[in-house]
């Protein structure tokens, strides 16, 4: 599969009052074309930070550094802003988690959506053009929706419409960070599935941001999870919900009800503990104090991710095979890319 | 775009200072790293010393008038001396004594109509934003009616009127700038009331004088400190252009309002008589804005230090 | 929508009453006004006559209500010291109060909202200081100082402008950048605050994640939003400048409505002090009015 976005070793620090922290450490990720990959981790694990970084989104106070961040063979880094402007929409889509505070309230959704079609494909920002794309995505009466303010239509509509905007764009890929977490919970099937179905249809990739490795996470095809602001374990989908290896990645899957089973299994299970806070740098495996099956080898270095027999890759001490290569070695030359944002 | 940055998305909250201190403690070191403090809290230490301690700067009379000494200049001009370091005024009186000495009275006015305008607005305000209903629309109407009011017309018929002394000057300038105290107030009272330990209060039984004096008040004194100051600023500003205007302070009182009326027509050979005074007023002015400022950052519960 | 703006219309017709009830006791209740009309000088025969030709004998509601019928019916009374009219007296000074307000409220606007939008782009840069320091200090400068250093700067030293006077467009120039200096700092920081906060919206990061141009991300879906509380606040301010011409006027001795006002309460002109309030009142409250509904226009979440 042709690679269509390449992350290595990406960094992102952000200087404090208390110190600095650290909430995305070293992140390698790559999306190849018409490819879905889920970026899985709870909250404050540091992957919708990822997204803004790949798009040159971070808080100005952040800083980024990485080996490489490359999008369809060119480099993301250090871009000007001209050169962004090319490429944010046009090339790389987003949807946004809150799809209620999204759009700007003062505009008619159909000025709004034609605003930033125009600048991208201007072919597209036509009535007729538009009004297809809004059917597409399930709109109803789409004519009289592009006439509304934002204010006017449901969650589920709206995000309906973000993502008519990102298609609209044509873009080789989307990122979606947590399109569904902020709808009810069956709007929250109808807009994965959705999202699935367009993904398919159009060869676009999708780099899907959630925290639930479950459902949303069963419509890629391949899974990140993420913990502490580094990869824990990435592979093919089966590979990830059949048969987790990392600890972190078990407990996830066990915090999901599973339908139709009893007995003993049929309990929740739970990560107990907090995701620590990202402060200084690691020494020791960050998962190490919520482990239940932490041992002595944890707390002594950093673990590195390494390869399974499968190709899948995970951080975890369970695995070190004797004389196991890692597949790469943590990387002191990193170039700075100050000023991406 | 680099021009817009979003500086709190997705930003970890800044870890806890290990001690924990008190609201008070924190306002008093966020103040003293604030520069607006610092200036505003120097300048207007200089103006008090100095037009409180009128006596042990100039030995002269502020209302001595001699004649043969008229319009002398400062020191710093060619013909001048020390006997009067700024000069002397059109009716030879020294000009650093009538400065010192006319500071006392802008700020004697300032302070009296503060005490009073918060009387007025802290009671409207506390009333409308813990009773509700009724009495916050009255209240609300009763402030619609005063901000349609011009506050300089009205006052200038009022002291026209009413006669030129300086408790009319304090009752006209502190009955008509009540109005931000009352929104302020009412604001704080409002959040407050719905607050728990009030309901607690309530529900014990406590009488309202009681819960005003007991939970209230020491709530709301942070905003109340902050709009005061900066109300104070507006109150001389007022006095001021009253006073300017032939409808304040009337001699032989003397304030830097009247000042700056009396050098009115010597401003293009002797500029310095308004220039003094003038500058006076807006140092002082500036100072309490400058102070209110910071009270208000350093007060501010999200902390912007 | 159509309830809205009818309540409005009657708060302020309320209001309006209430605050043409306090300026005409004030003048009323306070002393006798026809001695203070007649003069030092008068006869109590004359006082006598002023007083029964002013109605000042009868009862003070009926007074009152006598007024407020004839305000209505378009009557604004007879000037006692210019013997004329008052509605062409207040005709003739309006227009130069109203452009000078105009032209103080530009000022105004054109100077503090471009330097609030800067200063909300750099937060806490030299430029945002730069800007808060001219916000403090003009909010610290009375007006007649301001004034003064004006005609002092420009008129005198320089001699680029004229200092008194209304007989030209460059007659309002001085005396509009000194009353609209005073009304900048609240909508510069209005429009500061405003930016800051709008331009870490969702609204504004979707417009950047999408790459559209600056001028769209910060005028066009920031400064929109920013400027609608912007937008009350001047229209107060422009109410508060028709007052706060007093001051600017009198220096610049332009005979508009404020210096109007200052000259008729030396002369206790009474029907002329009590026709200037009146209108003052009305259009500020007006104003507010008017204000309100600007808001429902520029905020579609407000329209019903």
């Amino acid at each position: 599969m042709e690679l269509l976005l390449e992350v290595r070793g990406l960094r992102i620090s952000i200087p404090t009052d208390g110190g600095v922290l650290h909430p995305v450490r070293g992140v390698d990720l790559s999306v190849g074309r018409g490819e879905t990959l889920a970026v899985v981790g709870e909250s404050g694990c540091g992957k919708s930070l990822t997204a803004q970084a790949i798009l040159g989104l971070l808080p100005r106070n952040a800083r980024l550094e990485a080996e490489r961040i490359a999008f369809d063979g060119m480099s993301l880094l250090g871009l000007g802003n001209r050169q962004w402007r090319q490429i944010r929409g046009r090339r790389i889509a987003m949807i946004f988690q809150d799809p209620m505070t999204a759009f700007d309230p003062c505009y008619r959704m159909g000025d709004q959506i034609a605003e930033i079609v125009r600048w991208h494909r201007p072919r597209n920002a036509t009535p007729a053009r538009m009004t297809e794309m809004l059917a597409k995505v399930g709109i109803s009466a789409p004519d009289e929706r592009l006439g509304q303010y934002p204010h006017q239509l449901s969650g589920g509509l709206r995000q309906r419409m973000m993502i008519a905007t990102a298609l609209l764009c044509e873009p080789d890929l989307i990122i979606a960070d947590e399109p569904t977490t902020a709808l009810d919970v069956t709007i929250q099937a109808q807009i994965l599935r959705l999202l699935a179905d367009l993904q398919a249809e159009t060869a676009v990739g999708l780099m899907l941001i959630t925290h639930d490795l479950g459902v949303v996470a069963g419509i890629a095809d391949r899974i990140a999870v993420m913990y502490g602001g580094e990869v824990v374990e990435t592979g093919s989908k089966a590979a990830i919900l059949d048969d987790p290896r990392h600890p972190y990645t078990k407990g996830l899957l066990d915090c999901i009800p599973t339908p139709g089973e009893t007995g003993r299994r049929s309990a929740l299970g739970f990560i107990p503990g907090v995701v620590p806070r990202p402060l200084g740098a690691l020494t020791a495996c960050n998962f190490r104090d919520r482990c239940a099956r932490a041992m002595p080898a944890c707390h002594r270095g950093t673990v590195p991710l390494m390869p399974m027999e499968d190709g899948r890759l995970v951080r975890c001490r369970l695995y070190d095979p004797p004389g196991a290569v890692p597949v790469r070695e943590p990387q002191k030359t990193l170039r700075n890319a100050e000023g991406v944002a | 775009m680099s021009t817009i940055a979003n500086e709190q998305t997705n930003t970890p909250a800044t870890p806890k200072p290990e001690r924990v201190s008190s609201p008070g403690r924190l306002a008093l070191r966020r103040a003293l790293r604030h520069t607006g403090f610092w200036v505003g809290g120097v300048i207007l230490a200089v103006i008090l010393i100095a037009v409180l301690g009128a006596p042990l700067f100039t030995g002269s009379d502020p209302a001595l008038q001699d004649l043969s000494h008229r319009l002398a200049p400062p020191v710093w001009h060619a013909t001048g001396d020390w006997s009067h370091p700024l000069g002397t005024d059109h009716l030879g009186r020294d000009y650093l004594a009538l400065l010192l000495y006319g500071g006392r009275i802008s700020l004697l006015i300032g302070f009296l109509t503060i005490v009073l305008s918060s009387l007025i607005g802290v009671t409207l305000g506390v009333a409308a934003g813990y009773c509700g209903g009724t009495v916050d629309l009255v209240v609300n109407f009763i402030l619609t009616v005063r901000l349609t009011l011009p506050v300089v017309l009205v006052a200038l018929v009022a002291v026209a009127v009413l006669g030129q002394s300086l408790p009319l000057l304090v009752l006209v300038i502190g009955g008509l700038m009540w109005d931000r105290l009352v929104i302020v107030t009412r604001a704080t009272t409002q959040q407050l009331a719905r607050r728990d330990f009030i309901t607690a209060a309530r529900s014990i039984g406590s009488s309202m004088p009681r819960i005003f004096l007991r939970e209230l008040l020491p709530n709301i004194t942070a905003p109340l400190i902050v709009v005061c100051t900066l109300e104070l600023a507006r109150a001389i500003l007022l006095e001021s252009t009253l006073t300017f205007l032939g409808l304040g302070v009337q001699p032989p009182l003397t304030s830097w309002g009247l000042m700056v009326a009396e050098a009115k027509s010597q401003f293009l050979f002797r500029p310095w008589l308004i220039a003094i005074p003038g500058l006076s007023l807006a140092l002082l002015i500036l100072s309490i804005n400058l102070l209110g400022d910071a009270l208000r950052d350093v007060t501010a519960p999200d902390g912007k230090a | 929508m159509g309830m809205f703006i009818v309540k409005r219309l009657g708060v302020t017709a309320l209001v309006l009453l209430v605050t043409s009830m306090i300026s005409f006791s004030l003048i009323h209740l306070a002393g006798d006004p026809a001695v203070a009309m007649a003069g030092e000088r008068a006869t109590p025969e004359q006082i006598e006559t002023i007083r029964r030709l002013y109605g000042f004998d009868r009862p003070f509601h009926e007074q009152y209500l006598h007024w407020v019928g004839n305000v209505l019916e378009g009557n604004l009374g007879r000037s006692n010291y210019l013997k004329e009219e008052v509605a062409p007296i207040l005709a003739r000074h309006l227009p130069v109060t109203a452009q000078l307000g105009v032209l103080a409220l530009a000022f105004a606007l054109f100077v503090s909202i471009p330097l609030g939008v800067i200063a909300a782009l750099r937060p806490n840069s030299l430029i945002d200081r730069a800007a808060l320091v001219i916000a403090v200090t003009g909010q610290s400068m009375p007006s007649f100082l301001s004034s003064i250093a004006l005609i002092f700067g420009f008129g005198v030293m320089l001699r680029w402008l004229p200092i008194s006077g209304t007989g030209s467009f460059a007659h309002y120039i001085l005396p509009a950048i000194a009353l609209g200096y005073y009304a900048s700092p609240a909508i510069m920081r209005l429009t500061r605050s405003g930016m800051i906060e709008v331009l870490q919206s969702d609204h504004v990061r979707t417009a950047r994640a999408y790459g559209l141009s600056a001028w769209q991300m910060i005028v066009r879906h920031g400064l929109r939003h920013a400027i609608i509380p912007v937008v009350s606040v001047a229209t107060v301010q422009f109410g508060y400048m028709l007052g706060g011409s007093v001051v600017v006027e009198a220096v610049f001795s332009m005979d508009g409505i404020g210096n109007l006002a200052w000259l008729s309460i030396r002369r206790y002109d009474v029907e002329v002090i009590q026709a200037i309030l009146l209108i003052v009142a009305a259009t500020y409250a007006l104003l507010a009015l008017a204000a309100d509904l600007l808001n429902a226009v520029l905020d579609p979440r407000i329209r019903v």
